[in-house]
């Protein structure tokens, strides 16, 4: 019987061959990272550290911060209507907001926090005696951001802006000489902003226009 | 505020979508990579699982794309001599590993050739997978093992020399 060569190419053919196998499916998730954790023997320590970091996440996320989170209506009001269900996208500015036409600016909070939370300034559109002025349903979002409108002097009042889009153009003005934004069109409707103090829950604001938000 | 869903900004869905195309680009290699190192299918599937997670949590140190195969496969390869390592170390605590999740039952299309694999150390292996089989130079071998060149070439002679004596023995019996 002749000894079989051994040479590189059949290596390589084989080898190549063991790269082209299917892999098993991946289970990423929280479980299994659990279980890796557990296997590799993480002390005690780590395990300490862990908990800190994730304590401090934890408060972190709880306050306000710069990526948007989706919150729940909480009013019972507003669980009863048709768009309980609906969720409303909540952040903080990232940069300033200029809203054509208005004089009105929402720059970015800074490191400032809210006293009232994004949930009590929707909640001030369903109380029985709303002191906010709304429109219907739930906002589209709830940016929290300072507000600065020199006609109206106010200049970096911490404030809660909650959006209302594709909503109705209503005629507004002095009687009779509607200042009606005229790029306004059927198709696409207004946006409705009205800007609640995040510390007092007043109403500084409220405008309307086609901002395009 | 009761928080019911976390947003993904767009960086995230983006990583999303660089590790979803990563895993069905390299997914296949890696996973020989794991196998071919630690010569069992339940050892492979560990250290591949386990490398993937480690990838993930450092996932933001890899800019670059195109080092991003080599930067895998050295996180495969460590996991997989760890695996291989821990296998040997709980040996008494594990489940004896069956004949059917071994190479030679594997690697139908050359028994002979994974039954000689399978005489080799992990390291042995490990240079001839990422030699041979991922197509890296010796030196390049060196530097995803963290070990010296002249170390990836003594494991590459001893592991080319056993392989001939093996596979020579077994086809002189036949």
């Amino acid at each position: 019987m002749t000894k079989r060569e051994l040479d590189e190419a059949q290596i390589s053919r084989s080898m190549k061959r063991l790269m082209e196998l299917p892999p098993p499916q991946l289970e990423l998730s929280r479980r299994r990272a659990t279980n890796m954790l557990a296997a590799v023997g993480i002390g005690l320590g780590t395990l300490v550290l862990m908990a800190s970091v994730l304590t401090v996440s934890l408060v972190l996320h709880n306050r306000p911060t710069r990526g948007a989170q989706t919150v729940a209506p909480a009013s019972p009001t507003a669980a009863a209507s048709p768009e309980a269900n609906k969720a409303v996208v909540t952040g903080t500015v990232s940069a300033p907001v200029v809203y054509p036409g208005t004089g009105t600016q929402l720059d970015p909070p800074g490191i400032l926090v809210p006293s009232l939370s994004a949930v009590t300034a929707v909640d001030s559109c369903s109380l029985p005696q709303a002191h906010v002025i709304c429109e219907l349903g739930h906002p589209a979002s709830i940016e929290l951001g300072l507000l600065r409108d020199a006609g109206m002097q106010i200049n970096g009042e911490l404030v809660w802006a909650m959006t209302w889009t594709s909503v109705s153009c209503d005629v507004m003005g002095p009687y009779n000489r509607p200042t009606l934004n005229p790029k306004v069109n059927g198709a696409t409707g207004c946006d409705f902003v009205s800007f609640v103090d995040a510390n007092t829950g007043g109403n500084p604001e409220a405008i309307r226009g086609a901002f395009g938000l | 505020m009761e928080t019911i869903a976390a947003y993904n900004g767009s960086h995230s869905v983006l990583k999303a979508d660089e590790v979803d195309l990563a895993i069905a680009q390299f997914g296949s290699e890696m996973f020989g990579l794991a196998l071919s190192i630690t010569g069992n299918m339940a050892d492979a599937e560990d250290a591949y699982q386990t490398s993937w997670m480690d990838a993930l949590r450092h996932w933001g140190q890899i800019r670059d794309r195109q080092k991003r195969r080599s930067w895998l496969a050295s996180i495969v390869a460590r996991s997989a001599l760890r695996a291989r390592r821990r296998r040997i170390g709980w040996l008494r605590r594990h489940v004896p590993i069956t004949g059917a999740e071994g190479l030679s039952v594997v690697m139908r299309w050359d028994p002979a050739f994974a039954d000689a694999l399978a005489l080799l150390t992990n390291r042995q292996r490990a240079v001839l997978a990422l030699h041979y089989g991922h197509g890296y130079s010796l030196d390049e071998t060196a530097a995803l093992l963290n070990c010296s060149g002249g170390t990836v070439r003594s494991h590459l002679f001893r592991a080319l020399a056993t392989l001939r004596r093996s596979m020579g023995d077994d086809e002189a019996r036949t």
